[in-house]
């Protein structure tokens, strides 16, 4: 009987004994085992690393050559001044014609790319909250934003202006005018069709039926 | 009459705008670029303001245009320019002395609400720490029971040795001989003990072996520490930032792409301070810039963040991201699993073939509003008539679909 129980017992220890050997987790700070390295890291350059040129270990992502123009590249006529801010309100006009498409896709990328500064309704007050207060944006509907029109909408999300930083890098340009398009329909659902006394030749209020 | 009621009206609105607009006047017009302390924004803190400008005329002079102020050589005026990296403040000429005057009030007034309580702290940030935990904790456990087991038996032979020599009983002689022998005869004579031990033995390499192999270029649950303690989970859980903000190129080729840091600036212009590392962590994205949060200039030696990548193909996989986000629909979590719960970015996936052809498996494609390819997607319709439509049935099984 008392082998019978030191048995037993020895057994219990033994699979116990196993199992926790076993549940070790594997440290998270190493990837782990690679088989063949090279199938992983190829000698091909990757993007986010580093090569070694000249004996000097230097950034795989380079800065383009000085005078590179990116395909597709469509210069911008407008200065990053003041005046360049007047210039383009009062003579950039949306390009895109089908306004309702426009707008469907501005929302897509107003929630992707606005939203958590201007908040949902452009109001001012986005997810971002700097020690509890919401970040210093000005809604769209007070007195001098109500009236903006889409070529300062363009320059701004063009430049940056103030506290916003430009938005060229990470919008294209058709897709910044889907995002001028999608602030007017914002506006006029916030102030109605009369609350906005914008250059009325605008497409946008032009083409689009009332909104309630 | 009328022209009478129209003044009267005209009248009492500003008076009315007076004492209420100041701080909508100054929501709509200052609040971007000027904060009510002395806060830099973009421009100066306008906390004592007034005090600042020795003639009140000139400050509602500089507030409608600076640029004729500056123009017209006043010290103070540029002065304020220069430090200022000389940007320029926008024209206000709409605005009134009595709409100046409300602003200023407002300012006057102005008291910073009580700091909000740092819900932010709590947990984010504080994760990862227990990782190592159980390795290290095992073996010093064991090594202590070990010692333990040592001491007891040594005890206990001690306990005999007394209490034989009390007694006056001998005790069994020891064995003699060499040490092959001597663990020979021990062996002959615990036979249990041996035979479990070598089964514990056999069975943890089992295991052990088993689960390395098994892991052999499986990254999931690598979680490096990264140069910089970026939170997603503060990003993108607690303020909400959408993925595709700072990955978007997620969304426009083939990697889901690294943010340059001047998407960082965006929101770090302003916010230069975090809730969980203060000033140190977004001090590093200043110094990857070359930037300097007091001026707000730009240097001439940039350095690049080397953020450690966590999730690795092989060479001879191909993965499109754009494919995946927008022609397939598929959520950022769907594969990378909760990011905006997580602190330190965790490979959530096996990120294995098998996985890959799983998911290609179960996935069904949406043919709806894609008119472009409408005569091929009827087609399609009609040969699975009846069956799910899976990824693996147009082509998602294919070698050189990934493999090429």
């Amino acid at each position: 009987m008392k082998i019978n129980k030191s048995y037993s017992l020895l057994v219990t220890g033994a699979t116990l004994a196993v199992l926790a050997m076993s549940s070790c987790n594997r440290n998270p700070l190493s990837p782990g085992v690679e088989y063949m390295p090279d199938m992983y890291r190829g000698p091909a350059l990757e993007t986010y690393s580093q090569t070694k040129l000249n004996g000097k270990m230097i950034p795989t992502a380079f800065m383009p050559v000085t005078g590179s123009i990116a395909r597709g590249f469509e210069p911008y006529q407008f200065a990053n001044t003041p005046e360049g801010y007047e210039a383009a309100g009062a003579s950039l006009k949306n390009p895109l014609t089908d306004v309702s498409n426009a707008e469907t896709e501005g929302k897509e990328l107003f929630i992707k790319y606005c939203i958590h500064c201007h908040g949902e309704k452009g109001d001012g007050v986005g997810s971002i909250k700097v020690k509890g207060e919401a970040f210093p944006v000005p809604s769209y509907y007070d007195d001098v934003h109500k009236l903006l029109p889409d070529g300062k909408m363009f320059h701004t999300l063009h430049f940056g202006k103030g506290l916003m930083g430009q938005h060229a890098s990470q919008l294209s340009k058709t897709e910044r005018w889907k995002l001028v398009a999608y602030v007017n329909k914002l506006q006029r659902e916030g102030l109605g069709e009369t609350g906005t006394t914008k250059d009325t030749t605008k497409i946008v209020v032009a083409i689009m039926p009332k909104a309630k | 009459m009328s022209k009478f009621l129209l003044v009267l009206t005209t009248v009492f609105l500003s008076l009315t705008a007076f004492a209420q607009d100041g701080e909508k006047l100054f929501n709509a017009n200052c609040k971007s670029c000027h904060a009510p302390t002395d806060k830099r924004v973009v421009g100066p803190g306008l906390a004592g303001v007034e005090g600042r400008w020795k003639d009140r005329a000139l400050l509602y002079k500089w507030i409608k245009n600076n640029k004729e102020v500056l123009a017209s050589g006043d010290s103070y005026a540029n002065e304020l320019y220069n430090t200022y990296n000389k940007s320029v403040m926008t024209i206000f000429p709409a605005l009134t002395d009595k709409d100046i005057d409300g602003i200023l009030k407002y300012v006057a007034e102005y008291k910073a609400p009580p700091d909000a309580t740092p819900v932010a702290t709590e947990a984010v940030g504080a994760g990862n720490t227990d990782s190592t935990f159980s390795t290290y904790t095992l073996v010093g456990l064991g090594l202590l029971f070990l010692m333990l087991m040592f001491v007891l038996i040594n005890v206990r032979k001690t306990l005999a040795k007394v209490d034989a020599t009390q007694t006056g009983e001998t005790l069994p002689t020891e064995f003699e001989g060499t040490l092959g022998q001597k663990v020979s005869n021990w062996i002959s004579h615990n036979k249990k003990v041996v035979a479990v031990g070598s089964l514990v033995i056999i069975g943890y390499l089992s295991v052990l072996g088993w689960n390395t192999l098994s892991g052999i270029g499986i990254y999931e649950g690598y979680q490096p520490d990264q140069p910089i303690k970026f939170s997603h989970k503060l990003h993108a859980g607690k303020n909400a930032v959408s993925c595709i903000y700072c990955h978007g190129s997620a969304e426009r080729g083939k990697a889901a792409g690294v943010p340059s840091a001047n998407v960082c600036m965006n929101c770090h212009k302003y916010i230069q301070e975090g809730p969980v590392y203060g000033k140190v962590e977004i001090a590093k994205i200043y110094a990857a810039l070359d930037y300097n949060p007091d001026k707000q200039t730009y240097g001439n030696n940039p350095k690049p963040i080397k953020w450690i990548k966590v999730h690795n193909l092989p060479d001879h996989v191909y993965f499109n991201h754009a494919q995946h986000v927008v022609v397939g629909k598929v959520e950022c979590q769907k594969c990378h699993g909760p990011v905006q719960e997580m602190d330190t970015i965790r490979q959530y996936s096996q990120l294995t073939m098998g996985w890959c052809i799983n998911c290609h498996r179960e996935t069904k494609v949406s043919m709806e509003g894609n008119g472009y390819y409408k005569e091929l997607h009827d087609k399609l319709a009609v040969k699975y008539k009846g069956q799910n439509l899976t990824v693996s049935k147009i082509g998602g099984l294919e070698c050189s679909k990934c493999h090429y």
